[in-house]
């Protein structure tokens, strides 16, 4: 049976919610960013790395705050636009780098990604054909399995030529012809052919930001810059991966992460700002692969540990801190010396992929997770 | 139609409806593999690089062995019309040699060989390609990548 497809890309107004993962690669240090208040292990733990206490930056009346460099993202959590998850983690145990991106990335030890088998099996119409986008070099394993995703380094690049010579003339060829299809074809092509229109459009006009935000001219920064763009235009985007690499800080941690730490959380802003009142069918979604030791080792930094944090960042749907991370006392600490995972991060992304339409699929987002999950309930 | 089981007769009949001279072919949707590998084919291309196939692949939703469930990649057109525009970008990339230089095909030897754009649309389509096919194909100016990009080519 061949299900009727209508239109994707939305004349104007309406159109995707657009579900935005940011991958802190390298595991990023849950204690610098958010770090505790008033725990004194913490600062026996990090004599020379603790976050001293007068220079965090207060989060409400909760026990956590954030590094002195991440003014903008207290704004956003003070603006009920930012959650904070202080202990987020997966069941990796193994602290490598690769294994635990790899299973963070792929969602357990299913083929494909969460991101993309979240494509695949989402409620609603089939996915259109810029829905879903990574920002980069290569296919992050989180969107494999999509049914249709696009590696893109700019937008700007973006037709259907590889070397960016005219197509208009197929173009016009090619809408006659699938005007012309009786299939669910037609609908399709028409949808991604004023798809191609819209994002040459984009890349003519100076397409500068909205509201006044000015982002860094970081590539980080810069794939913030054109995943608002995009959204703007609707083109039916529906995912998009984009990576922060460089957190894998064992050597000279503040100096490595702190422009880090800065790049995530004034794109973060800029971008919220760039968006205005279409940020409310956008959530964004930081994650790490693992959080770091507690105690920092000889060489100011700190080794691969457990807990980390997440941050989700939608309208309204923040200025909270969701889960919690014990006081750090060396009882609760696990293997050697880590931050517990408390919360797994497929159970703060639920409510997520639920808001985004993942509907009763969830289990075949996560299957071999939720099958543990609900037999452990039950 | 009575034949008093004249089987000639019957296939004639069956033959000559519009149905069967018009219809897509079995009236599937070729997966993205399918495609690609039927457009290599159908261009006789000359192969000796693989990787950038693969990418189309992947960008199409049909990576080798990644579907995450054991039922395997979906039988039905809902879920891969999405790809579109893959398809168009790889026929254009195909037409115009610029896949990859080790993927390399001679256009002007198979129009010569099949007759000319009408003939080797009748190689693709396994029928006479309509007249507003071959206008459309002639109008675009690259008569290859419109045949190959076209809604004909994407049925089996």
């Amino acid at each position: 049976m061949i299900r009727e497809a209508t239109g994707i890309v939305s004349p104007e107004g309406g159109g995707a919610k657009t579900l935005v993962v940011i991958f802190l690669r390298g595991g990023a240090d849950g204690l610098t960013m958010v770090p505790p208040i008033g725990d004194r292990d913490y600062y026996a733990a990090r004599p020379t790395l603790a976050v001293k206490e007068s220079d965090i930056l207060a989060l409400g009346d909760t026990h956590y705050g954030l590094h002195p460099s991440m003014e903008a993202m207290q704004r956003l959590f003070h603006e009920g636009d930012l959650s904070i998850y202080p202990a987020v983690g997966s069941d990796d145990q193994t602290r490598s780098h690769f294994y635990a991106q790899d299973l963070m990335e792929h969602g357990g030890s299913e083929a494909g990604g969460w991101l993309g088998r979240f494509m695949r099996f989402r409620e609603g119409e089939s996915p259109g054909a810029l829905s879903a986008i990574a920002l980069g070099k290569v296919m992050p394993e989180v969107l494999r399995g999509a049914p249709a995703a696009a590696v893109i380094d700019s937008i700007n690049r973006f037709s259907l030529s590889q070397r960016g010579e005219p197509t208009s003339k197929i173009e016009t060829e090619l809408a006659e012809l699938y005007g012309r299809d009786q299939t669910l074809m037609r609908e399709v092509a028409k949808d991604t052919l004023q798809a191609i229109k819209r994002i040459q459009e984009l890349s003519k006009k100076d397409n500068q930001p909205n509201h006044g935000a000015q982002y860094a001219v970081d590539s980080f920064s810069q794939s913030l810059r054109q995943t608002a763009q995009l959204i703007r235009a609707q083109v039916g985007l529906e995912a998009v991966s984009l990576d922060l690499n460089g957190w894998d800080s064992h050597f000279a941690q503040d100096t490595l992460i702190t422009p880090l730490m800065v790049r995530l959380s004034e794109g973060l802003s800029n971008f919220r700002r760039d968006l205005g009142h279409l940020m409310e069918k956008v959530t964004v979604v930081v994650m790490t692969e693992f959080g770091r030791r507690v105690a920092e080792n000889s060489s100011f930094g700190t080794d691969h540990g457990r807990g980390g944090v997440m941050f989700a960042l939608s309208e309204g749907g923040g200025g909270r801190v969701i889960g919690d991370r014990p006081e750090l006392e060396s009882g609760i600490l696990v293997g050697p010396g880590d931050v517990p995972v408390q919360m797994d991060y497929r159970a703060a992304l639920k409510p997520i992929l639920s808001h985004h339409g993942a509907g009763e699929s969830f289990a075949k987002i996560f299957p071999s997770w939720s099958l543990k999950h609900s037999s452990q309930e039950s | 139609m009575a034949t008093s089981g004249d089987l000639t007769k019957v296939l004639r009949r069956v033959f000559s409806t519009e149905e069967f001279l018009t219809g897509p072919r079995g009236g599937k949707l070729k997966k993205p593999f399918e495609l690609i590998v039927s457009s290599l084919r159908a261009t006789r291309a000359e192969i000796s690089s693989t990787a950038n196939l693969i990418d189309y692949l992947v960008s199409l939703g049909h990576a080798p062995f990644q579907y995450p469930s054991p039922d395997g990649y979906p039988d039905v057109a809902a879920p891969w019309v999405g790809g579109l525009f893959w398809r168009w970008h790889f026929a254009i990339g195909l037409a115009r040699n610029q896949i990859h230089p080790k993927i390399r095909i001679r256009e002007a030897k198979l129009f010569q060989e099949a007759g000319g754009i009408a003939g080797f649309s009748a190689v693709l389509f396994g029928r006479k390609p309509t007249q507003e096919e071959l206008m459309s194909f002639h109008r675009s100016g690259e008569p290859l990548a419109m045949a190959l990009a076209s809604p004909a080519f994407q049925w089996r």
